[in-house]
């Protein structure tokens, strides 16, 4: 099958010359002037005939077997390299074997060589251009290694004729270059430019689909624990002890809590997304943020006998936040600390004044917030996605879940008051988060 | 009594299966698909209900590590996620499961499934 496959491309990249970069005018136009070697071929054997020197005769031939093979090559996307390895290793010993006879003129040689490539120059306008270059090149070394032992023998004629054709055909290079940039260039970006589009079209489209997919996921998790509790419930009201019931009613209870605060971050999420998020912004202390969020989550963290530390360095600077939507964003970091740290372990709030350099390698004020627990950290491929929309960490089996949109919402926060949220595990387990909002408002 | 193992990583989804089966069945509760192939390893159950999302190891893998094994190729396997595209259902029986049920799903059908698949089970050893 495959092999079958590679003969039928390979067949096709034979009929069809630069197909794929080339758009349809371009590669008519190419399979036309390709087109234009022929008479050459026809044409250099005659000139074989009307030599009248062997050296001459010899090279002409070679160089007639040479542009049937780069006539060949022209009608396929090999040729350049073809082309290129043509001149080089067979262009070349013509040339030496006209270096030999010291009854043949320089100028034939740069005739040959030159009107050779003009064709191929002609048949296309973006590979041989190349090509013809390579084999201007090669005129440039002949000229330039030749003088040892030819040049007392060329006449002046044969000389000026050669450094005009290195003229002439160094503007038609010139000139096939500002060809290709108006016109293959130009189709060859578009496309490229066409290709990013499709691509990222795609990839948001499966991000689309991908979020479509999770959300009904985590909407179904919850519903199901009400369909079913319910479902228990109307079935068994007779035969069960209050306490099952009542047992129901809280899982009932649990899953439409749970619900409602998936709904809230999905509203959040769009809202920020959108850009329709207004934030009220004001000079507020960080540290008095913190600690009313640490105050909100006291339940949780004397249940299970987690030690908080703070370390809050006196004169920190005031920032220019939403203190809502940044208590939010601490409450989450907070509130993922205790849920998975472990029974009596350690947890670090700190705050600093940073200095950090934004995208134009402007430096910017800001204050820098760490929360640091000693859980299980985050797995190192998760370190960049866990900010990701439903993701969780795979570290998490036993914790309770989560909606998997805090940390996605954090970073819109974040970044919408001009800052940037991040997490690193720490050497000793348990991660640490952390973000900076500048102090002054962003412009 | 028939003994059935449960795997979700979800505590509600394992307390929802408990109730639903406990009155008739013998049940257990692993939290991953690691410790769902553990368990096996220990005890071969007569009906697995398996979560497709799971952290760890997620129940396609442990489903297609059942059909591998000699000893587990029979076992019984219903699927249960709140995955509920055409498409996770088609990779869900492609895995070897013998029926894939989506969250949320009707307790009353899924015991009567249930049933079933034990019922089938006992036929086809006899």
């Amino acid at each position: 099958m495959q092999i079958e496959q590679n003969i039928k491309r390979y067949v096709n990249l034979l009929v069809e010359p630069s197909n794929a970069v080339l758009g349809d005018e371009a590669r008519r136009r190419a399979r036309l002037l390709s087109s234009l070697i022929i008479p050459f071929i026809i044409l250099t054997p005659i000139g074989v005939r009307l030599s009248g020197l062997e050296a001459e005769r010899n090279a002409v031939s070679v160089l007639f077997i040479v542009s049937v093979i780069c006539y060949a090559f022209s009608r396929t996307r090999h040729y350049l390299k073809a082309g290129i390895v043509l001149t080089l290793f067979i262009y070349m010993p013509p040339y030496a074997l006209l270096l030999s006879s010291k009854e043949f003129g320089v100028y034939n040689v740069f005739t040959w060589c030159s009107w050779m490539s003009l064709p191929i120059l002609l048949s296309s306008l973006w590979l041989p251009l190349r090509l013809v270059t390579t084999i201007w090149i090669g005129n440039i070394v002949f000229l330039v290694t030749t003088p040892l032992h030819i040049l007392p023998s060329l006449t002046y004629h044969e000389l000026s004729m050669g450094v005009m054709q290195l003229i002439f055909f160094g503007s038609l290079i010139l000139l096939g270059a500002a060809i290709r940039n108006t016109d293959l260039e130009k189709i060859m970006r578009q496309t490229r430019e066409l290709k990013t589009t499709k691509e990222e079209a795609e990839e948001a489209n499966k991000a689309k689909s991908m979020f479509l997919a999770n959300m009904s996921h985590e909407l179904r998790t919850p519903l199901h624990g009400i369909l079913s509790f319910a479902d228990f419930g109307i079935n068994r009201t007779g035969s069960l002890p209050p306490a099952r019931i009542v047992k129901y009613f809280t899982q009932i209870q649990i899953s439409g809590e749970r619900l409602l605060v998936l709904v809230n971050g999905l509203l959040d999420l769009a809202k920020l997304e959108a850009g329709k998020m207004e934030l009220n912004c004001v000079k507020q202390e960080l540290k008095q943020i913190i600690t009313r969020c640490v105050a909100e989550q006291e339940g949780l963290i004397v249940a299970k006998r987690l030690h908080l530390t703070y370390d809050f360095p006196p004169e920190i600077p005031e920032i220019y936040c939403d203190e809502i939507k940044i208590g939010q964003v601490v409450a989450n970091l907070l509130n993922n600390a205790t849920k998975y740290a472990p029974m009596e372990t350690k947890i670090t709030i700190s705050i600093n004044s940073v200095v950090y350099t934004d995208d134009n390698d402007e430096a910017i004020s800001a204050v820098q917030c760490d929360i640091t627990d000693q859980g299980k950290g985050i797995a190192e491929e998760e370190l960049d996605t866990i900010f990701g929309k439903f993701v969780q960490s795979s570290n998490n089996q036993y914790a309770p879940g989560g909606t998997g949109l805090g940390l996605a919402i954090c970073r819109e926060l974040v970044t919408l008051h001009g800052g940037k949220i991040w997490c690193r595990n720490e050497k000793f387990g348990g991660a640490t988060f952390s973000f900076y909002i500048p102090i002054e408002r962003k412009s | 009594m028939k003994y059935i193992l449960v795997a979700d990583d979800e505590p509600m989804n394992q307390c929802i299966f408990e109730e639903m089966l406990i009155d008739d069945y013998e049940v257990h509760a692993v939290g991953n698909g690691q410790e769902c192939l553990a368990s096996i390893q220990q005890r071969i159950p007569d009906l697995l209900l398996l979560d497709v999302a799971m952290p760890v190891m997620d129940g396609i893998e442990v489903c297609r590590r059942l059909r591998a094994d000699d000893r587990t190729k029979n076992l019984p396997v219903i699927l249960v996620s709140a995955y509920a595209s055409e498409r996770d259902i088609e990779k869900g029986m492609m895995s070897g499961a013998n029926l894939y049920v989506s969250k949320p799903f009707s307790i009353e059908k899924l015991r009567i499934d249930v049933a079933l698949l034990l019922r089938g089970n006992d036929e086809t050893i006899t």
